[in-house]
């Protein structure tokens, strides 16, 4: 009795989508979406890791996520009603599709404008 | 057990407050005398600790935090009582039945300047208990429970607008000019507290206001967090003057403007003379580390600075030792003192560790902003040292 109102919810991991690249990963409970992206070596654009730089910023497409972080002290309204969230601050509630722009993403790879090769 | 259990040490702050504020008289300095003493020597002898251990039980460490709040409930009553008439909440009866203390006495007998004691002691308390677990508790952007005790507690010391500047200022802006948090090469503690203090509270709102207008809401709204904080802080003066008349709400105020000084205590010897280019990421040499054993039990691990600012969602028992980073030369309570008491003779302690820092840690950019920090300083030593550059 008291045993389930202290146990929680076995927590699984949630997959992550980004276009359009097309890279797929899982992010464990607890991680938000920019560790669990560089730990698979992926070259997520990111800077100051706590919500306040808005680099690691992707738009949400599909599903939803928490945000550790109140985003409205740092982002424009245009990017809250076009969905963006800080991946740094942001943990998957189930599966998301997110859209990471390109550019950005180039840059944070070499730093020199080559193009990032989708994975498979 | 005991990794634990040291975390309530801070708990004897408040038993030593309220025992010296009911006895009265001379006994008001006894919490002062405990607090200080007791964590001085204690810094002075039992050193260091670099222990990370694991906790299997966050929820136990939690209660740990929310304690503070009966706790400081408890140094109200026992202030608001002793600066009161009357008998609020049938205390001195009570006393006198239960333990044969006849507090009406002891308040008959207590002059305005032992009041002195009785307000250094509360401040340091609610510095202690109010603004440190209100910090830890702000941080937890995510967790509604937390942010709304957390700005209570940070509103006994008229800072509910602390969990909106130190989030979303201060850790953006750590160790750079833009921050009013960040305390400067040569900068004395008074001049700091009063740029920092008003600096503050000028960029809360101008953060809230940006937030609000993202929103779509005007300033004057009942979404505003920065007004609302001010009506928290008004509320608990508010409830002191009920409590106890117009001179239970003097002391307080007088106790809490005291103890958000000692914020800025902290503040100042945090961060005092470290660099940042701004723009590139906050690292654990921006900030003034401390791995005293004592200081981190008393404060819940907020000695473990250089993590914390690292990392500013990590949990108080997450926190890291970082025995690497640029380290204190005293525990939090040694520092706060020396900085209140003598602080030419602080700033120029530090001189040294900065040179150190300007060699050993800086990145290269860095230490081009720290030439040019050196030459404004105003300390000849670390003007001489900027000649060579």
């Amino acid at each position: 009795m008291l045993q389930s109102l202290f146990k929680r919810r076995a927590p699984e991991p949630a997959k992550v989508t980004v276009e359009p690249f097309g890279w797929e990963f899982d992010v464990a409970p607890g991680q938000t979406i920019l560790q669990a992206a560089l730990a698979q070596g992926l070259p997520w654009p990111s800077r100051c890791r706590v919500g306040s730089c808005t680099t690691c910023r992707c738009r949400l497409v599909e599903g939803d996520v928490r945000s550790l972080t109140d985003t409205s002290y740092v982002l424009s309204r245009e990017q809250l009603e076009q969905r963006y969230v800080l991946a740094c601050q942001s943990q998957p509630k189930g599966p998301v599709r997110v859209h990471l722009d390109r550019i950005k993403a180039t840059l944070a790879a070499n730093g020199n404008g080559q193009p990032v090769t989708p994975v498979d | 057990m005991f990794k634990y259990l040291r975390f309530l040490g801070v708990y004897a702050f408040a038993v030593a407050t309220v025992a010296g504020l009911l006895l009265g008289g001379a006994w008001m300095w006894l919490g002062f005398a405990v607090i200080y003493g007791g964590t001085i020597l204690g810094d002075a002898f039992l050193g260091d600790t670099l222990d990370e251990p694991a906790y299997r039980h966050p929820r136990l460490l939690n209660s740990l935090l929310y304690l503070a709040v009966p706790a400081l409930l408890a140094v109200g009553v026992a202030m608001a009582w002793m600066a009161g008439s009357g008998d609020l909440l049938g205390l001195g009866a009570w006393a006198q039945a239960s333990l044969g203390l006849d507090l009406f006495a002891r308040r008959e007998a207590t002059f305005a300047w032992h009041w002195i004691g009785g307000i250094l002691s509360s401040a340091v308390t609610f510095a202690a208990l109010a603004t440190n677990v209100g910090h830890e508790l702000t941080h937890r952007t995510s967790d509604p429970a937390a942010m709304i005790v957390g700005r209570w507690l940070l509103a006994v010391t008229f800072d509910a607008e602390f969990s909106i500047e130190h989030v979303y200022g201060h850790h953006r802006r750590l160790a750079t000019t833009a921050d009013p948090a960040s305390a400067r090469r040569g900068e004395s503690f008074y001049g700091f507290l009063v740029r920092s203090v008003l600096g503050q509270t000028r960029s809360a709102a101008a953060l809230e206001t940006q937030r609000l207008q993202t929103l779509g809401h005007g300033f004057w709204s009942v979404h505003n967090r920065y007004l609302r904080g001010w009506l928290m802080s008004a509320a608990i003066v508010g409830a002191f003057a009920a409590a106890g008349g117009i001179s239970a709400a003097f002391v307080f105020v007088l106790s809490a403007l005291a103890g958000r000084s000692v914020l800025e205590a902290v503040n100042y010897f945090e961060h005092y003379g470290l660099i940042r280019e701004p723009g590139q990421p906050v690292e654990p040499r921006h900030s003034w580390n401390s791995n005293k054993r004592l200081t981190n039990a008393v404060l819940f691990n907020l000695a473990r600075h250089s993590h914390h600012h690292a990392e500013g969602d990590a949990q108080f028992w997450q926190l890291r030792s970082y025995p690497e980073a640029p380290t204190l030369p005293y525990g939090y309570l040694t520092s706060m003192l020396l900085v209140y008491l003598l602080p030419g003779w602080y700033r120029n302690r530090m001189t040294p560790l900065l040179l150190e820092w300007d060699r050993n840690h800086a990145s290269p950019a860095e230490r081009r902003l720290a030439a040019a920090a050196n030459r404004q300083s105003g300390v000849p030593a670390l003007q001489l040292a900027a000649q060579g550059h």
